[in-house]
This record gives C-alpha cells, structure tokens and sequence, in this order.
C-alpha cells in the first residue's frame, strides 16, 4: 500500500475496529492474544498493542467484559465475552454500516 | 526476559498520562499477551515487535481515555516545588551563614602592653562585620534569584527557571574563590528542579537517567577509594611513611552504604532516594556549622547527594 493509501485505511479502520472486536467476541470468547492475531492477520490492526487501550476502555463503557481462567500451570488467563450492551450497540453498527455502505458503494459506482 | 521487563516498564511510563485504573488494566493485558504467546513459542523480539512501539500503545490510549493531564501536572508541580523550595531554602541558610557566622577573614594580632608583656590573639572576623551589612546581603542575592521562578506565572515558568538556574551558575563560577562555592548545592538543585519539571511532564525519567543518578551519587565514593586499592592491596601497602590516608572505622561501612544507595536508584527504589537526600543535608549542615577545613568539598558532595536524592525520592515510579 502506499502512503496514501496506509493513510486512509487508517482512518477508515480507526471507526470500525471497535465492532469489528464485539463481531469477533459475539461469535467467541477470546483471550487478548487471540484477538490481536485475528485482527492483525486480518489487516484492521496495524499494531496490536493498541488493542489493550481500546479493550480496557470498551471494558469501561460495559460493551464488553472479563472472565479469568486458570490455565495448566501459566499465570491465569483473561478471557473477554460481549455483554448484552455490546450485542445491542453491535446490531446498531450493523444497521448503520449497512447504509452507509450501500450509498458509499453506490457513490463509488457512479465514479468509476 | 530482560526485553520483556523493559517494554513493560516503558509502557507503565508513558502510560503515566492516563488514570491508573486503564494503566493497570493495558498492562494487565500485556502481561497475559506476553505468557500466552510465549506459550505459544512465539519469541519475546518477534512479539514486541508486533506489538508495536510503548509510545503507540499510550497514544491509543490517550485517544481512548483522555489524557489525565491533571494527575500528571500536579506530581510535576510538587516535585517542581519542593526540588526548588529546597534551593531557596538552602540558598537562605547557606547566606545567613556565609554572611553573619563563618569566619571569612582571620588573623592574629601581636600586642606588647606598657609592662613588657606580649600577648598574642587570634582574630576571627565575619564577612558583616568587615564589610557591613549591605556586603553581607549581597549573600543573599541567591536565594532572591532561586524565589522568583517560584512567583512567576506558570507559563513563563520554565523560562524564568532555566535563567535562574544559569545566573545562579555564573554567580558561583564568577564569586568561586570567595563565596560563591558555598552556593553550589543551591546550583545543583536548581537545574534538578528543571529538568525533573519539563522531564516529568513528558516522558518521565528512564533506567538511564536513574542509572547516572546513581553512578553520579556513587562517584565520590568510588573516587576516593580506587586511589586506595588502585596501586596494590593494602596489605602489601607502604605505610611506613605514614601518608597513606586512613579510614576510620566508620568511613569504610558509611562508604560502602553511600555505594548501596548508588545501586538501589539505579534500580529505582525510592526511599534509597529520601536516605541519601537525608545524609546529603545532614552533611552540609555539619559543614556549614563546622567551618572546619575542607567544609567547602563537605558541602559539594552533602549538596550533590541532597539533589540527586530528592530529585529520585520525588520522580521514582517505585513506591518503595
């Protein structure tokens, strides 16, 4: 990607990583790692330690929670389940990327 | 192992710009994302580097929360206050003893009285009493100086506190021999008290900056104990001549803990930090009231170890 581009999809993914992560959990528990390989293989992630900000914040805001399990013999380890809230705010964002979706693509259309 | 501590420790830090509960809480995560990839036999390189940089994370962090700019500035301002309070403060103390108690000039005077008898007195004079009272003010045009960056408005602060701090420097290079020496100390925790307040609300101090903090506190000592181990060891020592310099039996545990205190801020314990400031002032103190020779190298190194420890007691990201 160029500049330019690396640029864009920056600002695009910056929206929509948050619901990408509940799309994620709402589909599985993850624990911290597991999210991050998912998101970087994927490409809406250029770093995954920014994952950790935006996942104690989401925590915050009741979208998203914890749950610990104890892992044979390693330190416990954290899973992260959605919540109802972050169902609900999921649902949202869906019906709200649908649309804009469609008149972005149809935008796109007419261009090209 | 080592590189793990170290990306952790420079999240924590730069991390200091948001409330301690998201710190806590990323570095919790961290710490599980390093165990489960380590289990995973992904090597401890390869996982930071695609964790990306400490000073990304805390950004995202700062866009997700906010900074918490209030948590941050109010322990620069307390630092801020206290490092050059303590300069104002000894600039005082050193003056009023420059000025008014020590004996700046001495002499004896010889007197035959009408009987033939000759008595012989030394004299002692103060620096007041041979040049008056406005001379012995001008031994407290420092502590002047050091106050004004404490009066001025915030935003010129770092401006007038960077002046200050090198008039005070030009006052005891230019006034060395005479007393300018004795305000060295208020010198040094001058310039510590700006740098740990433009330091402190930026990225912090590191394990560098803690580990020439330490060498810094440690370097008189190990100055003054090579040249006694550097040539042979003691025992094989010539003494007959009786030059060799003795330690007391005090000096040798005193320079040894002076040494300890060196390693523990370096590995940024923060008590070791108020011990040497504390030693450090009680040093100076008996300098100043002692006016004994070499009161003047007391001093320097009572203030280098008074500053180096408040500047660590008060900047350690260590509770202990």
């Amino acid at each position: 990607m160029t500049e330019n581009a690396e640029r864009i999809a920056t600002n695009l993914r910056k929206g929509v990583l948050e619901f990408c992560v509940l799309g994620l959990l709402a589909a599985n528990e993850r624990y911290g790692l597991e999210l991050a390989s998912e998101l970087q293989g994927r490409g809406l992630i250029a770093s995954e330690g920014s994952l950790y900000p935006l996942l104690a914040r989401m925590r915050e805001g009741g979208l998203v929670d914890t749950r610990t399990e104890a892992v044979g013999g390693g330190r416990p380890r954290r899973y992260y389940t959605i919540t109802a809230a972050g169902r609900e705010q999921l649902d949202t964002f869906a019906e709200v990327w649908r649309a804009v979706g469609a008149e972005v693509d149809i935008i796109m259309e007419g261009t090209s | 192992m080592t590189t793990e501590d170290d990306y952790l420790r420079a999240v924590e830090r730069m991390l200091r710009r948001v409330a301690p509960e998201h710190r806590d809480a990323v570095l919790e995560d961290l710490r599980g994302h390093f165990a489960d990839a380590e289990a995973a036999g992904r090597p401890v390189d390869e996982v930071i580097r695609s964790l990306g940089t400490p000073t990304e994370i805390a950004d995202r962090a700062v866009e997700e929360f906010g900074a918490d700019a209030s948590g941050v500035d109010a322990s620069a301002e307390r630092a801020w206050r206290v490092l050059q309070g303590a300069a104002v403060v000894l600039a005082v103390v050193i003056g009023v003893v420059v000025a008014f108690i020590m004996p700046s000039y001495t002499g004896s005077v010889d007197t035959v009285s009408s009987d033939g008898t000759s008595t012989h007195v030394d004299t002692s004079q103060t620096l007041i009493e041979v040049n008056g009272l406005w001379v012995a003010l001008i031994a407290l045009v420092p502590a002047l100086i050091a106050l004004v960056p404490l009066v001025v408005p915030r935003r010129a602060r770092t401006a007038t506190a960077s002046v200050a701090a090198a008039l005070l420097t030009l006052m005891a290079l230019v006034g060395g021999f005479t007393i300018g020496g004795f305000f060295l100390p208020t010198v040094m925790l001058a310039w510590a008290a700006l740098i740990v307040w433009v330091r402190l609300r930026r990225s912090g101090f590191g394990v560098t900056w803690r580990i020439v903090g330490g060498v810094l506190a440690a370097l008189p000592v190990l100055g003054f104990m090579i040249p006694l181990f550097g040539g042979m060891p003691g025992r094989y020592a010539d003494r007959s001549d009786g030059s060799d310099f003795q330690v007391s039996a005090w000096g040798w545990p005193f320079l040894a803990a002076v040494l300890v205190l060196g390693v523990l801020i370096s590995i940024g314990y923060r008590s070791a930090g108020w011990v040497l400031a504390a030693l450090g002032l009680v040093m100076l103190v008996w300098a100043l009231v002692s006016g004994q020779l070499f009161a003047l190298l007391v001093i320097w190194l009572g203030g280098l170890w008074l500053t180096i420890g408040l500047a660590h007691a008060l900047t350690a990201s260590r509770r202990v």
